[in-house]
């Protein structure tokens, strides 16, 4: 065995060493040395990886927010109103609604807005068309040059059912588009999530239905629009 | 066994077997990512998806290998969703390595900055080993590699570390 293949053994595992390689080193000065530097460098390996957790939990929160970070620390009480917004949407689904009971389509898409709260960011950034291909998975096609600049695409699980979660830079922040090939609605239904300020509506779409929610003021009607000419269902 | 009894069980094994080892996860997720935050996130999943799915866990001895690919798993689906979002993963991680640095010795910092430099491929199996104790054979089937391949990966990072941390140290002459 060669000094170079015994170094090349010594850095892939200093702590365990195969028999030949075990004595070529101690019959090879160099090599000796070799390995007794790289057990050294290991204890500084280890101990940079070995951080401490606290420590730099405790200066990341100092640093400045990221969007990131601003976003995610709302996770925390987003899941307890999640929670509350699928009782009243459930409530309000049986108990108001006798006739189309789509209370429980609302409240699993007003309870998936809390549940990617990474999505609503206002940017500029725009998906590529290959991200999102992969997550209309066949089941859509989308014009994306003329829906407008999408931001986020995600394949998400609704109502049992792998769907497109797209978020659309809208002209008053970031709009929630989901795309829902078996709900088939005969009529918008509304959404609401008042603590948050956003409103939408389901809108019927062909054999599907889109699930729109945005920011105050954004306008559905030119979203519906343009939806009507760019998403086509093609299962 | 009433429910409250089977839900405290099962706190107490999760305490037991998976609380533990937060704070390694949390060191491998940050490895992983070079973001503390998504390292939180993916701790927190991790967490949630191990308690979920405890029952599932039937050999206790291989809690470390069940949750580093929990772990493993939650990292790259928080991990994409980020990258489609914005696309600008290098410049926060950019803006992240100062946060390993503690100023209190040189030499380890040195080595932190050196190691987040390293290519994600090599930094993974670097992680595994050194933090977790996994072997060759270990990583290559935690990582979906011939264990050839982790091996030569293993062997670059350290003479890339090396190198970057201690010139000349690699350079022993041949006897």
């Amino acid at each position: 065995m060669d000094c170079e293949t015994v170094r090349e053994r010594i850095e892939s595992d200093p702590a365990h060493l195969d028999q030949a390689c075990a004595e070529h080193t101690e019959q090879c000065t160099a090599c000796t040395a070799f390995a007794e530097r790289v057990r050294n460098a290991e204890w500084l390996i280890h101990e940079a990886l070995r951080f401490d957790v606290a420590a730099l939990k405790r200066r990341a929160a100092r640093k400045p927010a990221s969007r990131w970070t601003v976003v995610r620390s709302r996770t925390a009480w987003l899941g307890v109103a999640a929670s509350l917004v699928v009782g009243v949407a459930v409530w309000f689904g049986v108990t108001v609604a006798p006739v189309v009971d789509n209370g429980p389509l609302v409240a699993e898409v007003l309870a998936h807005w809390y549940e990617e709260p990474q999505s609503w960011v206002r940017t500029d950034v725009r998906i590529s068309p290959a991200s999102l291909e992969e997550v209309l998975g066949g089941q859509v096609e989308v014009d994306m040059t003329r829906l407008g600049l999408l931001s986020y695409a995600q394949s998400c699980l609704v109502r049992g059912e792998q769907i497109p979660h797209l978020v659309l830079q809208g002209d008053r922040g970031p709009v929630m588009l989901l795309l829902l090939p078996h709900e088939r609605l005969t009529e918008s239904v509304p959404l609401e999530l008042p603590a948050e300020g956003l409103s939408g509506e389901i809108m019927p779409l062909g054999e599907g239905s889109v699930a729109v929610m945005g920011e105050p003021g954004e306008s559905m009607e030119a979203i519906r629009e343009r939806l009507a000419v760019t998403v086509e269902w093609t299962i | 066994m009433p429910d409250s009894a089977v839900s405290d069980a099962r706190r107490l094994r999760f305490e037991r077997l998976v609380a533990p080892w937060r704070d390694d996860l949390y060191r491998y997720a940050f490895w992983l990512s070079r973001d503390p935050d998504l390292a939180e996130d993916v701790v927190q999943e991790t967490m949630l998806r191990a308690f979920r799915s405890l029952e599932s866990l039937r050999d206790e001895g291989s809690t470390k290998a069940w949750l580093l690919t929990i772990a493993r798993r939650e990292h790259a689906r928080v991990y994409e969703r980020k990258r489609l979002e914005t696309q600008d993963i290098d410049e926060l991680s950019a803006a992240e390595e100062a946060l390993i640095a503690t100023g209190n010795d040189t030499d380890i910092d040195d080595m932190r900055s050196a190691i987040f430099q390293l290519k994600e491929s090599y930094r993974e199996p670097l992680v595994l080993q050194v933090l977790f104790g996994l072997s060759a054979e270990e990583i290559a089937a935690a990582m979906n590699l011939k264990q050839g391949a982790v091996l030569t990966r293993l062997h670059r990072a350290r003479r890339q570390l090396i190198e970057q941390v201690r010139p000349g140290l690699g350079v022993v002459p041949e006897e």
